[in-house]
Parts: structure tokens; C-alpha cells; sequence
């Protein structure tokens, strides 16, 4: 290759040109008009540094849960109320407070990841 | 991202806010406006085949999620991104790489891409050179060849990508001058690496 047609293939790998663009055709829009849902979802909101807070209360919440030794008071765990019922039941406390935290994790993640595939 | 004759990111801006608002059918004017770059965008990305499916399920999309849209960058190139990871996910399920078109549309193979002995360009004709060029582009992974589409073609800045990959701007320039580096390789550019 020689130096002026290097010159120019580096030329058009820095700015290749542009596709050309196809007509804009009313049928078309029509097409994604008809596909649209009655409004934007209300629930897609920018990301933000909230975000990141979920992701180390779900962290500290899961940590806290793997690192508290024995039982929890119950009475202190639990409105009184409930605590003779579900103390009845023997319910492992510290499991099912990492199994919630796995479960809000997991809701995060389908929310980010759908079906495998990249969120859009 | 230079904006076409006609209309500019501000309108697009103020379209969006009008949709966001309630004016369903003010998103028509933003498919109007954009369809030409996307549906050419989404056919470089996914063949001629399936690109006008990819570019609608990106307005759909776009359309659904638009209170994520950050008005602070160009709504054309939110589009654009969003087509990238849609033809990733259309990859992903037909488990093969997008097939490339050119600028006709028409699907076309790679052509001895990593071959050194093919590396020399044998005409000096425009048309030519860029074949040469979008064979290097097409032996590029998936997701390199979305960020030379984006970076290159559709000319996103720098800030943008970083925005709508949710990484740092330096990291984006040390990934586009990767890429460059790579293709030049590919290309048997000397010392334009």
C-alpha cells in the first residue's frame, strides 16, 4: 500500500461516511404509533446515586444477616404482638431476613437484566 | 453530533417534554425526524432483514422508557445507543454475530479480513477503500463495532458515550483508542495506529 493510499484509508477510518438514509415513510411511524403504550412507563425514572444506595442497603442488609451470631430476641426482632405467633412457628430469623434481601436483589437484577438480555 | 438540516436537539427536546407531558402523539414528530439514521443504523448493525423491526422496538422503547432520557445529550444519539443494545440482544438470540450491510443494504460477508496477504488495497478507488474499511469494522466483536458505528459514523461525542454507557469518559477514549489501534493494524496501516 502506498503512502497516499494509507493516507487516505486512515483518512476514512477516522470519518467514514455517513449510511445513506432511507425516506422517512409514513408507514413506518404509523407502524410505532400503533405499537406504543398509552403513556411512558411512570416507573423509568434517570438513574441516579439512589440507585447506588438499594445496591449497599441490600449489601449491608445481606452482610448484617450472614454476620449476626444466634437467635434474635424476638420481642426486639418483632412487633410484641407478633411475636407469639411467628415464635411458634420457629421461624429462622436471620435466614429469612438474607433470603428478603436475596429476593430484592434478584428483583433489582430482572429489572436490569431481562431475560439475559441487555436492558434497554 | 451534528444535527440534520431541519431540526435540531433543542426541538427534540422540547418534543420530548411535550410527550412527557401527555402529548402521545407529539413522539410521531421524533419518529419522523429520526427514522432515516436509525432504521440505516439498526441495518449496518443487524442486516437490511431485521433492521426495520430493530428500529422500531428501539422507538417503542425509547418511547416507554423516555423519563430515563437525559435532555442534557442529544435524543438522537439515546436512540441510537438503544438500537446498539437491542441488535446485541437480536445477536444474542439467533447465537451469531450481526451480519453487516453495506451501504445499499445489502448483507455481505467479511472479506479476508485477518488475511495479510489480502491486506494490501488493490484499487485506489473511494468505493474500494471502504470496503476495505467496513470489512476490518465487521471482523471487530459485537460490541467494538457498535462503539466504532457510534463514535466514528454517527460522530457521538466522547461525554455522550460515556452517559449512555454509564462509564467515565476516560474509559471511553482508551476503548476508541483501542479500537482505532486495532483496525489500523487490520487495515496494514503503518504508523497510523
Amino acid at each position: 500500500m502506498d503512502p497516499a493510499e494509507q493516507a487516505r484509508l486512515a483518512r476514512l477510518l477516522d470519518a467514514p461516511p455517513p449510511d445513506p438514509e432511507p425516506p422517512s415513510q409514513p408507514a413506518f411511524t404509523a407502524a410505532v404509533m400503533a405499537a406504543l403504550p398509552e403513556r411512558p412507563d411512570p416507573l423509568a425514572r434517570p438513574a441516579s446515586g439512589l440507585a447506588g444506595g438499594w445496591w449497599l442497603g441490600l449489601a449491608a442488609a445481606a452482610a448484617l444477616a450472614w454476620w449476626l451470631p444466634g437467635e434474635l430476641d424476638p420481642v426486639l426482632a418483632v412487633p410484641l404482638e407478633w411475636a407469639t405467633p411467628l415464635e411458634a412457628l420457629e421461624l429462622p430469623w436471620l435466614e429469612l431476613l438474607a433470603a428478603s434481601a436475596c429476593c430484592a436483589a434478584l428483583v433489582v437484577l430482572r429489572r436490569i437484566y431481562s431475560d439475559g438480555e441487555v436492558a434497554v | 453530533m451534528s444535527d440534520a438540516p431541519g431540526f435540531s436537539a433543542e426541538a427534540d427536546r422540547a418534543t420530548v417534554a411535550r410527550v412527557l407531558a401527555g402529548d402521545r402523539e407529539a413522539f410521531a414528530e421524533l419518529v419522523d425526524r429520526h427514522q432515516g439514521r436509525v432504521r440505516a443504523h439498526a441495518a449496518r448493525l443487524v442486516g437490511a432483514s431485521a433492521a426495520d423491526d430493530i428500529a422500531q422496538d428501539a422507538f417503542v422503547r425509547a418511547f416507554t422508557g423516555l423519563a430515563r432520557y437525559d435532555p442534557a445529550y442529544p435524543f438522537r444519539g439515546w436512540l441510537l445507543v438503544i438500537v446498539g443494545r437491542l441488535a446485541a440482544n437480536h445477536a444474542a438470540r439467533r447465537r451469531e454475530r450481526p451480519m453487516p450491510v453495506d451501504a445499499d443494504g445489502r448483507t455481505w460477508e467479511p472479506a479476508g479480513g485477518d488475511d495479510p496477504a489480502q491486506a494490501s488495497i488493490e484499487a485506489d478507488d473511494a468505493a474500494h477503500l471502504r470496503r476495505r474499511l467496513d470489512a476490518a469494522v465487521a471482523s471487530l466483536p459485537g460490541d467494538s463495532r457498535e462503539l466504532y458505528e457510534l463514535r466514528f459514523r454517527q460522530q457521538l461525542t466522547v461525554d455522550e458515550l460515556a452517559a449512555h454507557f454509564a462509564i467515565s469518559e476516560a474509559a471511553v477514549k482508551v476503548r476508541v483508542h483501542r479500537l482505532r489501534a486495532t483496525l489500523a493494524e487490520r487495515l496494514g496501516l503503518k504508523g497510523a495506529a
